[in-house]
């Protein structure tokens, strides 16, 4: 299949469309609910704000700090794009896309907008209360850290998104999804994201080095901590340069699966499949 | 069209004229909503050949889109939108394909004015009440300014008062030089707002004509009512061929009946009895009369 060009007016659409999505995303009080994540880690940082891993090396505060920064990244990415893929197919949201001449195209490049404003926006207040509440040091000082900061948050929900997509195209019941988000979860809480992998043993530290979320905590470490916490980490150094690869490596691998597996479900959506979504939930009520 | 060997639409052959308002009438599952989204180029179909603004729906291009628009039955979607934004935002991926003579998209004033929503503009989409809902979903098919529009069962779950609104809706469209194809199963709103029905069973088109064109030409029997002038005594007789009927009584006993009724079996009735033969697998058996009237119509 060739690829199609994009039209100027399709990207001038997709423009407003994820500008609209955001006023009224964030202009409703389900929308604002994102911000009550950012408070709970927040007290979770003033608990922990003196305590320190592995004899020391590193920081409790700054490392679960870094920890709910990759997490932010997972859930807006992959959990965020995946459930909303899921209730697009089902309300008729995707059928419309497809009714609309490029709405598709028009539709997915939206996302790729609103992905990352949906994954800055709990993590705003969060960096302004850390900053408050963690001990010196452990926020970046100069202007060039938070560019890289920046940077690495980008790259990681650049990484993260199609993988997000694939998931919700793969899974097309509501249980067979709800079991993945589950499964993230789980991931999320061992893949040395709020305490160092190294505290496991090493058969577990090799299975965490095959998921992104490791790579993803890692590199938001990388950039937050000091240089001799890269102890703690799985190898005893950050080792920058492979960090970068591997999660390259994941966005690379992703960009390729994602629009295989986007067409397929585009091409799949039908009348009767919202149909039998809403007959559905009118009788079970999910 | 067929799901491995269970073939759900057989020998379906529609031609439509251009700014014809179409009905495909029949039961549920029928496969009312297949064929049309075979139409508009949602589903693949098994075989045949499609052909619809010049183009096969399946491999059509995005052009192509922008000449058809579909309403869908949606439900929940964009609920904290404002009307006007779902209109400005689809409306904005029609903007290459506008003419000197067709500006697309439609305007949304004037648009939501037409389908009569303008005092809801400013409304969250959620807030909407069934019909208005309805008038939006029609707006949005109807933004990009179509040739050809697409209703798929436009009154399901609305209340009496939505789908009077929707009828209305329908009938203020003619005079758009669109070509619309519904479909329902309700006869009394394909009656109302089409030119055309369609009855769709047992997976084959069983008859194609006007309303009044189906009534005479599908009516199997006919009601007679006859007086006896003795006795006064009314019967009823139903009777595939009243004339010839009537021919025999009255030659056999002249004088003595009196004719008060011969009425030919209401478009309800006829819709009924295909659907009835069509659903116990009877076939729809011989209609011999359909053919000579598909001659006629096209």
């Amino acid at each position: 299949m060739s690829r199609p060009s994009i039209p100027a007016s399709v990207l001038r659409a997709a423009v407003r469309q994820a500008r609209t999505t955001l006023v009224r995303k964030y202009s409703t009080p389900s929308g604002l609910g994102n911000l009550f994540v950012p408070l709970v880690i927040l007290v979770v940082l003033f608990w922990v704000r003196d305590a320190d891993f592995s004899d020391g090396l590193v920081t409790a505060g700054g490392y679960v700090f870094a920890g709910f920064l990759g997490f932010g990244v997972v859930a807006a990415a992959i959990m965020g794009v995946a459930g909303e893929l899921q209730t697009e197919r089902e309300d008729g949201t995707l059928l419309r896309a497809k009714a609309v001449p490029h709405g598709m195209t028009g539709h997915l490049l939206s996302k790729l907008l609103v992905t990352p404003v949906d994954a800055l926006i709990p993590v705003v207040p969060a960096v302004v209360g850390a900053a408050l509440l963690l001990p010196e040091g452990t926020m970046p000082t100069g202007v060039g850290r938070w560019a890289l900061l920046f940077v690495v948050f980008l790259l990681t929900v650049a990484a993260m998104m199609p993988w997000g997509a694939v998931l919700g195209a793969v899974f097309r019941s509501m249980m067979g999804f709800a079991w993945a988000m589950i499964g993230i979860y789980v991931l999320a809480a061992v893949s040395g994201l709020f305490f160092p992998a190294t505290l496991m043993p090493a058969w577990a530290q090799w299975l965490v080095q095959a998921t992104p979320l490791y790579w993803i905590g890692r590199a938001f470490r990388a950039v937050l901590l000091p240089e001799a916490s890269g102890a703690v980490e799985i190898g005893g150094s950050w080792n920058v340069g492979l960090t970068l690869v591997v999660l390259l490596a994941w966005a690379v691998v992703g960009l390729l699966v994602a629009p295989v597996l986007l067409r397929r479900m585009a091409r799949r959506q039908s009348g009767s499949l919202v149909a039998a979504a809403r007959e559905r939930v009118m009788q079970r009520g999910y | 069209m067929a799901y491995g060997d269970n073939v759900v639409l057989d020998s379906i052959d529609i031609d439509v004229p251009r700014g014809q308002v179409v009905a495909l009438l029949g039961p549920n599952g029928a496969g009312k909503t297949t064929t049309v989204e075979i139409l508009e180029g949602f589903r693949r179909r098994s075989g045949g050949t499609v052909d619809v603004l010049g183009a096969d729906p399946e491999h059509a291009p995005e052009a192509w889109r922008a000449r058809v628009g579909v309403v869908l039955q949606s439900w929940r979607d964009h609920a904290t939108w404002r009307v006007t934004d779902l209109l400005r935002v689809v409306g904005g991926y029609y903007a290459s394909y506008g003419t000197a003579a067709v500006p697309r998209p439609w305007d949304t004033d004037e648009l939501l004015d037409r389908v009569g929503l303008s005092e809801h503009a400013g409304k969250r989409i959620d807030r909407l009440s069934g019909g208005q809902r309805r008038r939006l979903d029609v707006a949005v098919g109807l933004v990009g300014r179509p040739e050809l529009l697409f209703l798929d069962e436009p009154t399901t779950g609305l209340d009496p008062a939505g789908r009077r609104d929707v009828h209305e809706l329908v009938a203020d469209l003619v005079d758009l030089d669109t070509t619309i194809m519904l479909t329902t199963h309700d006869l009394a709103e394909a009656e109302k707002v089409a030119d055309r029905l369609l009855i769709l069973a047992g997976g084959s088109i069983v008859a194609d004509g006007s309303p009044d064109q189906l009534r005479l030409q599908l009516s199997r029997s006919s009601e007679v009512r006859l007086r006896d002038l003795a006795t006064g005594e009314v019967t009823v007789h139903t009777e595939p061929d009243p004339t010839a009927y009537l021919t025999e009584v009255l030659a056999r006993r002249p004088g003595e009946v009196q004719v008060v009724e011969v009425r030919a079996a209401s478009l309800e009735d006829v819709y009924l009895d295909i659907v009835r033969r069509a659903e116990s697998g009877d076939g729809v058996g011989p209609l011999p009369t359909i053919d000579p009237l598909r001659e006629v119509t096209r």
